[in-house]
């Protein structure tokens, strides 16, 4: 009788020490894969505003974004460049991207727009936030159909990543 | 064409037709002859865009390979990825036998202008429409292309002449030299 009572309890903490280890080896790979994913470069970015607006006795047009930017990896970066990429349409059923540069100097701007500086600096699991800032002659993409609207950022470590706007709020200076 | 043999497919509809072409000689890439392509755009209106577009915006980025075209030793391609500040890519066909001298020139000058055009246009007709000026750094094809024009011509003339290659030969370097008279023509030393 006790022999059985015993070797049941010696099962019972064996089970035990057995679920534990298993918890303790899941919360291990947890951290092992938060960690890999740290190490693994990479950019976040997210859209915040954005805001479009034609400057007095000038034939362009600017769009800005304010764009959060993310560096959530163990080694720093730098913003090398940042560009809009605008798809039109210039004929039936054919489909063209072009890239417009990022501006650092502004014409007739709201005061509260200051462009980002390229190249920026990311410190590693470092964030930026600031103005993305595009001028777009009138001509350039004439009365063809725009599709739609991206910013792209590269960093010096090769990566790209994009932003969609979708949203772009006009104001008047 | 390059030294690993790297093939690469291109779609049909990349490649665009020559439909004229000139020689420009003045202050750019040192006073030497830069071919001009006229390139029938009727199929391609992404190319009209893509020197419009130039007009607006700072210079842009372009990658450019030359390649050989399996089956047909008479033709070499010139492959254009435009990365910015349009994204396209074209293809253009030379035949050795009857455009050999820009691509010569091409090579020798480090670039290549070109317009947009349609069959029967000529740069004397608008000397001023606008192109955009190609960079094409020098790679693995700049060192091959004597041997292919050789090689491409040495046949040609021993076919057409029913000489033997040995005898071809001589007639085809001779040729390039009296190319070359006009394509790595410079003007005033490049100053």
């Amino acid at each position: 009788m006790w022999i059985s009572i015993v070797s049941i309890a010696i099962a019972v903490a064996a089970l035990a020490v057995s679920l534990s280890q298993t918890w303790i080896a899941n919360k291990a790979l947890r951290l092992g894969k938060i960690q890999d994913a740290r190490r693994k470069a990479r950019l976040d970015v997210s859209l915040k505003e954005s805001v479009a607006w034609v400057p007095v006795d000038e034939s362009c047009k600017y769009m800005c974004a304010l764009l959060l930017v993310v560096n959530p990896a163990e080694s720093e970066t730098t913003l090398i460049r940042a560009e809009l990429h605008i798809t039109y349409s210039p004929a039936p059923n054919q489909m063209l991207v072009i890239k417009i540069p990022h501006e650092e100097r502004l014409i007739g701007a709201p005061d509260e727009i200051v462009p980002v500086a390229i190249q920026s600096p990311l410190r590693a699991n470092g964030a930026l936030e600031g103005w993305f800032v595009f001028r777009l002659i009138d001509d350039l993409i004439g009365s063809h159909s725009i599709k739609d609207y991206n910013v792209v950022l590269y960093d010096s470590r090769g990566i790209m990543q994009s932003v969609h706007i979708w949203i772009i709020k006009e104001i008047a200076l | 064409m390059s030294k690993q043999n790297k093939e690469k497919w291109v779609p049909q509809s990349d490649v665009v037709r020559v439909v004229g072409d000139a020689g420009i000689a003045g202050q750019v890439a040192e006073g030497f002859t830069i071919p001009l392509l006229i390139l029938d755009t009727s199929e391609r209106p992404d190319i009209d865009e893509i020197i419009r577009v130039h007009a607006y915006l700072s210079p842009g980025d372009v990658m450019s390979s030359w390649a050989g075209i399996r089956n047909n030793s008479d033709l070499v391609a010139l492959i254009l990825n435009f990365v910015r500040p349009v994204v396209a890519q074209i293809a253009v066909c030379f035949s050795i036998e009857k455009q050999a001298i820009l691509v010569d020139a091409a090579l020798n000058a480090r670039a290549m202008y070109i317009q947009a055009g349609r069959a029967g246009d000529r740069y004397i007709h608008d000397p001023d429409k606008p192109k955009i000026l190609i960079e094409l750094p020098e790679g693995d094809f700049h060192s091959q292309w004597e041997s292919i024009f050789l090689r491409r011509m040495t046949d040609h003339f021993s076919k057409e002449l029913k000489l033997s290659r040995k005898k071809a030969y001589p007639v085809a370097q001779s040729l390039l030299d009296q190319m070359r008279l006009i394509s790595h023509f410079q003007i005033n030393g490049g100053r």
